[in-house]
């Protein structure tokens, strides 16, 4: 079990809109790259869909608010 | 931060709202301050807010450190936050529990965190991280989600009061967070509510929200919707109720802040919204004086 590989995955979810795609078509495809325990397998394939993309598109309208917020040095723009 | 004599409420401060809260300073008994908004800020502005801080008490708050995580809070973002609460001689602070980032992703808000033992022991280990870098005790507050947090192996209520538990950090309670939450999840707010540890609370925050379609391809039944928080919509009634309710529970002082955004044009809804909530506020104590008073009377008669 890996909390931290779980969280990046859970991330990436919320906001990669090519992976979250893929994702929803064909998770074991998606999953693939990571090395994830069969439990967190199962928890993400049984992941609350709906609530999955109101989730990302949430975070989305809260990204493009107006406040800059703080800055991570040498961290890619990951905006979906 | 010294123990309060007397409740507060008061609003968050904003560029276009920061007019009218310097007109009204007087109607206010406190205002929240969003670190995160003032990393970047030039030092005029820090020096401005510095000298409202001269009439008004401030709040610091902060929604983007990921305190809520497996991964260890972002070294450089909590350097940038803490050079804004020492410029602002910042005497308190609070954070969402939440998770903001992880690796390379950038969530950009405070998402729920799968609610695990990896993650409470990673909540606490990232609140003593901010204390050492801060020197300041963070009151540690509950997040809105439109998702049901996968991998959850325990219920919010106990998720958080594992974390609160193991830190003896304060509690910040977002009211609209638990209404929306408990409406998106189908229980009952005060259910949740009465499972945290309140005698923790000691700032509450009220915000607006508003319903959104799930979507067909998903959707958990037709035309299901869930709450979603904002700070541009009114704070409903219910949210009101439940300040009401944990104000006849909790015996403590608190600090209320409406989080919402706006304009001057705004500004006379959002004070009557402070309005509201002193009322709130003042009749759930009133019904627990009368509780008080019923239970001694009863305690005589015995």
């Amino acid at each position: 079990m890996s909390a931290p590989l779980f969280e990046i995955v859970l991330a990436r979810l919320y906001i990669d809109v090519e992976f979250r795609t893929l994702f929803l078509a064909d998770p074991d495809k998606a999953l693939a790259e990571y090395d994830l325990a069969p439990e967190e397998v199962q928890n993400l394939k049984a992941i609350d869909k709906a609530g999955l993309l109101m989730a990302s598109q949430n975070f989305i309208r809260l990204q493009t608010r107006s406040h800059g917020g703080p800055h991570r040095e040498g961290q890619p723009d990951s905006k979906a | 931060m010294m123990k309060q004599n007397s409740d507060r409420v008061g609003v968050t401060w904003s560029e276009g709202l920061g007019p009218a809260i310097l007109r009204n300073i007087d109607k206010l008994d406190v205002v929240q301050i969003n670190v995160d908004d003032l990393v970047h800020a030039p030092t005029r502005k820090l020096e401005s807010i510095r000298s409202m801080a001269a009439n008004l008490p401030l709040t610091f708050h902060s929604s983007l450190l990921g305190v809520a995580s497996a991964h260890l809070v972002d070294g450089a973002m909590l350097q940038q936050i803490t050079n804004v609460l020492k410029a602002l001689n910042a005497d308190n602070f609070s954070v969402d529990l939440g998770f903001a980032r992880a690796g390379i992703y950038e969530i950009g808000a405070a998402a729920a965190s799968p609610r695990t033992i990896a993650t409470v022991d990673g909540a606490t280990r990232n609140f003593e991280m901010i204390t050492a870098a801060t020197g300041l005790v963070p009151a540690l507050g509950n997040v809105a989600t439109l998702i049901n947090p996968p991998g959850s192996k325990l219920d919010e209520a106990t998720w958080i009061s594992q974390i609160l538990f193991q830190t003896k950090a304060p509690m910040l309670l977002d009211l609209y967070s638990a209404y929306a939450n408990a409406f998106n999840f189908a229980y009952e707010p005060t259910k949740f509510l009465k499972d945290l540890p309140l005698e923790q609370v000691t700032t509450i925050h009220l915000s607006g929200g508003q319903l959104l379609y799930e979507p067909q391809t998903y959707s958990t039944f037709r035309e299901a919707k869930r709450l979603a928080s904002n700070e541009t919509h009114s704070i409903p009634r219910d949210v009101f109720k439940l300040l009401e309710w944990v104000s006849a529970e909790a015996a403590q002082k608190f600090t209320v802040i409406i989080e919402r955004e706006g304009d001057d044009s705004e500004f006379p809804d959002l004070l009557n919204e402070v309005q509201q909530a002193r009322k709130a506020i003042e009749s759930g104590r009133a019904t627990a004086r009368r509780k008080s008073q019923a239970e001694f009377l009863g305690e005589m008669l015995q």
